[in-house]
């Protein structure tokens, strides 16, 4: 699908602050996307907005054909897509395992839990330990956890109810060389399955994984293209020289 | 993980054997004691679950603890009905209150949540005061409740015991296995991370309100027990100060687990009577001093702290 | 009978708004919900009962006022203090330390009620009845109080450290404000309000170890309707509650007039949560 998540002249304003503004933005099926800029630009704001923490304040949001802008997180979440925060946002008391399974539960508060979907639950939860290479650390608490693994829980509570729609809030920040490494390895594991909207600061990451890199500034649509594209956009080398973020 | 290991159902079996063998080796007066005790471990339970699950700190058990007390009571004066639906009644009666309070207690966020749950207290308490012709104002009613299968009467410690016990266990069994669904681990994520839980796709508000509605009608099986084996409700019940009593009771044994109210109900009601014979006041300000102990150095409470040192 | 209503409304609401200012500052700076604010109330009752065959009425308040601010203080500094990231935990500790103080009492002056002379023993007329004196001067030191709490916070060195923490907590640490003097002023200042109020009480409706119980929830609930930070709302709940419940008092009965009361209070919590005053965000 083409237009799989799509904003139309959408704005948000805080007070007398502009963050977001008539920005149209399409992101493909299936696609990589990278969105970058200087701090301000927007970036994380829109990520809020395209699941729902924050109602816009003006435009459309539209997922896999559906209006989605008014609409509380829980339920665009349901929907099929998913966050992971910049800064982890886990279940601290909770082992690594169940946190992955209230993730791959997916909201979902019935009382009855028969074997079959237990034992779905297991194998989601089974999977998903693998892809963030967190097995060992299963049943450690998640409070306990050193930062890069927190992080990699992240992603995995973003993975835990296969999404359609991933957005990362800045996957890689605060992380070495190696642990970068392993999340890049992750998302490219994802490439054809499912759509992702990576918001990021770190160039290389950005350049070896998006497929199209979006560029934002003061909350508006800079520059749009391809990693090569993105490169020689004499804009993009104005702000980003000026800045030197 | 939440799976129940044999030990545990072994244990709670075992414990269950004891409860009900308990009488033949007690006087009357702890057996009626034992009794009270279940009755205020439920009320416990009711703040455990929305505090020690949920994470929603509520200063009004109380209000529908005593709700339970004045349903069962009303029933009783003004129908003829039996055992089970007065107490049916009672529960409802907490059920009902709490949908109605909970419906907008549970959309005020932050510290003004537990001021919300400690005002319901004090309007039941004028109300009582108010239509005394109702409720006998701040002198109660003195009920006479049914014989137990038209023999046994409840002025007798041992009915209200063997009424009581299988409401108890009952109870136990109930949110050992509400926790362990997926509803009961919903719950946890509120406690946990409510923003992280409404980006997995839970409907936070209404998950609070779910827990809110549970725990009232626990508090109000509470309140219609109690009313039963003391044959007595009055409207100072619902002081937001008894909340105060089970929320401290839950602390001291652990918040959050399914064992800390019962081993801090007990054991401070034990304290409590032991006291009693020595230094008639000396419990509260020893029990005031030991909270601020274990807030201090043992937050999660007896059974809590027992978990994190087997664990590590 | 219009009139002795009105009365009494300002007088009680002026002193719900002394109980409830005190709060005001310690939960609007602290973030703590002190659940034992009331325990100093009667805290402030007590040691004026015990203080006035010595130092007189208006003296036994005063010192009363200053052990209380002490006390509170002090319950901040080893109590609280520690607790200071654990908002639950601490709500518990104020928990323990109403429990402490309030058994301490009991133990001490038993669980009856005790009464206090009127001060000034003076009526005046009011229209076809009369009226105590003393209580339009509790009215009095009230307002005074309140004004010279205005005064200190806006023109005291100490008091604009308070204002600056009540700001931005981190701004005024790196603006070189003392925190931790700030918070054991708060609780002092806080506590020592709600020890005058009780001290000042005590003569109308007596000293009972339990009399800070239900005006604690009254207090918390005035600050919240009138807006967290916000004094003179407040103030302005305060006085306008006590006004409502008096005057309903003309037309039903007194429980019936405080159960309305707070049901107004209440929900004006549930639907303003931010308070009444707070001006709504685009």
């Amino acid at each position: 699908m083409d237009q799989f998540l799509k904003t139309h002249q959408l704005s948000k304003y805080f007070g007398g602050v502009t963050a977001v503004n008539q920005l149209d933005f399409t992101v493909a099926q299936n696609e990589i996307r990278a969105v970058i800029g200087p701090n301000g630009a927007g970036k994380t704001t829109l990520l809020r907005l395209i699941i729902g923490e924050l109602t816009p304040s003006t435009g459309e949001i539209t997922f896999n054909g559906q209006r989605i802008d008014g609409l509380p997180s829980h339920k665009i979440a349901r929907m099929g897509m998913a966050k992971a925060f910049q800064i982890p946002q886990i279940f601290p008391n909770l082992s690594v395992y169940d946190n992955l399974w209230a993730a791959a539960q997916n909201g979902e508060t019935k009382l009855w839990a028969g074997r079959a979907w237990r034992k779905q639950m297991h194998e989601r939860v089974e999977t998903v330990l693998g892809q963030i290479g967190l097995i060992e650390s299963a049943h450690v608490e998640a409070g306990d956890l050193a930062h890069g693994d927190q992080k990699r829980l992240e992603i995995g509570l973003a993975l835990g109810n296969v999404p359609k729609l991933l957005l990362l809030d800045e996957p890689t920040a605060g992380l070495s060389q190696n642990e970068t490494d392993a999340i890049m390895q992750l998302i490219e594991s994802l490439r054809g399955q499912v759509t992702v909207i990576m918001v990021e600061h770190d160039m290389r990451v950005v350049m070896g994984l998006a497929d199209t890199i979006t560029v934002l500034h003061f909350g508006e649509l800079l520059a749009q293209g391809t990693p090569d594209e993105i490169r020689a956009d004499p804009n993009v080398r104005e702000v980003y020289l000026s800045r030197a973020s | 993980m939440m799976n129940l290991s044999w030990w545990r159902v072994g244990g709670a079996v075992l414990g269950a054997i004891g409860l009900a063998l308990l009488p033949y080796v007690l006087p009357q007066f702890w057996i009626f004691f034992v009794a009270q005790i279940m009755v205020w471990i439920i009320l416990a339970q009711s703040f455990n679950l929305l505090f020690g699950y949920t994470g929603l700190l509520s200063l009004g058990q109380s209000a529908y603890f005593t709700l339970g007390a004045y349903g069962l009571a009303l029933l009783l004066r003004h129908a003829e009905l039996g055992l089970p639906l007065l107490l049916i009644g009672g529960v409802l009666a907490g059920l009902i209150g709490a949908a109605i309070i909970g419906y907008l207690a549970v959309r005020v966020q932050g510290h003004g949540f537990i001021i919300v749950t400690a005002v319901p207290t004090i309007l039941l308490i004028l109300l009582g005061q108010d239509q005394s012709w109702l409720t006998g104002g701040d002198n109660g009613i003195n009920l006479t409740p049914p014989k137990l299968f038209g023999l046994y009467s409840f002025f007798k410690p041992l009915t209200s015991y063997y009424v009581v016990l299988p409401f108890f266990l009952l109870m136990m069994i109930f949110i050992a296995w509400l926790i362990r669904t997926p509803l009961g681990r919903a719950f946890l994520l509120v406690r946990e991370n409510e923003e992280r839980a409404s980006i997995l796709g839970y409907n936070v508000l209404r998950l609070k309100y779910i827990a809110f509605v549970i725990a009232g009608g626990i508090a109000g099986l509470a309140g219609a027990l109690d009313a039963l084996i003391t044959a007595y409700v009055v409207p100072n019940s619902a002081s937001w100060t008894i909340s105060a009593d089970a929320i401290i009771w839950t602390l001291v044994g652990g918040a959050g687990t399914l064992l800390g109210p019962i081993v801090g109900t007990a054991l401070l009601l034990l304290l409590r009577e032991f006291l009693s014979d020595i230094w008639a006041y000396g419990y509260p300000l020893l029990l005031g001093i030991t909270l601020l102990l274990i807030v201090r150095f043992a937050p999660n409470g007896i059974i809590g702290e027992l978990k994190s040192w087997t664990s590590s | 009978m219009i009139l002795p209503a009105l009365l009494n409304g300002f007088v009680w609401g002026w002193i719900t708004a002394l109980v409830a200012l005190g709060l005001n500052l310690i939960y609007g700076i602290l973030g703590i919900v002190n659940v034992a604010h009331g325990t100093y109330y009667m805290l402030g009752a007590v040691f004026a009962l015990v203080l006035q065959p010595y130092l007189g009425f208006w003296g036994a308040v005063a010192v009363s006022v200053l052990l209380v601010a002490l006390i509170g203080a002090l319950s901040e500094r080893i109590v609280l203090r520690p607790l200071f990231e654990q908002p639950t935990m601490t709500i518990l500790a104020t928990f323990g330390i109403l429990l402490t103080f309030e058994q301490a009492v009991a133990l001490t002056f038993g669980l009856s009620s005790r009464s206090m002379a009127d001060p000034l023993g003076a009526r005046f007329e009011l229209g076809s009845t009369i009226y105590p004196t003393y209580r339009l001067v509790v009215a009095l030191c009230a307002i005074l109080s309140v004004v010279g709490l205005e005064l200190f916070l806006k023109r005291s060195r100490w008091g604009t450290w308070i204002r600056a923490v009540s700001q931005n907590r981190e701004l005024a640490a790196v603006q070189g404000v003392p925190a931790p003097l700030v918070y054991s002023l708060t609780f002092a200042l806080g506590t020592g309000l709600a020890a005058l109020a009780g001290g000042l009480t005590a003569p109308i409706i007596g000293v009972h170890y339990l009399m800070g119980v239900d005006i604690v929830i009254l207090a918390f609930v005035v600050v919240i309707v009138g807006g967290v930070g916000n004094l003179w709302g407040s103030v302005v709940v305060a006085i306008g509650a006590a006004e409502v419940e008096n005057l309903l008092t003309l037309v039903t009965r007194p429980t019936a007039a405080r159960m309305i009361t707070f049901l107004i209070l209440a929900l004006l919590l549930v639907y303003r949560p931010n308070g009444i005053f707070e001006r709504r965000k685009a």
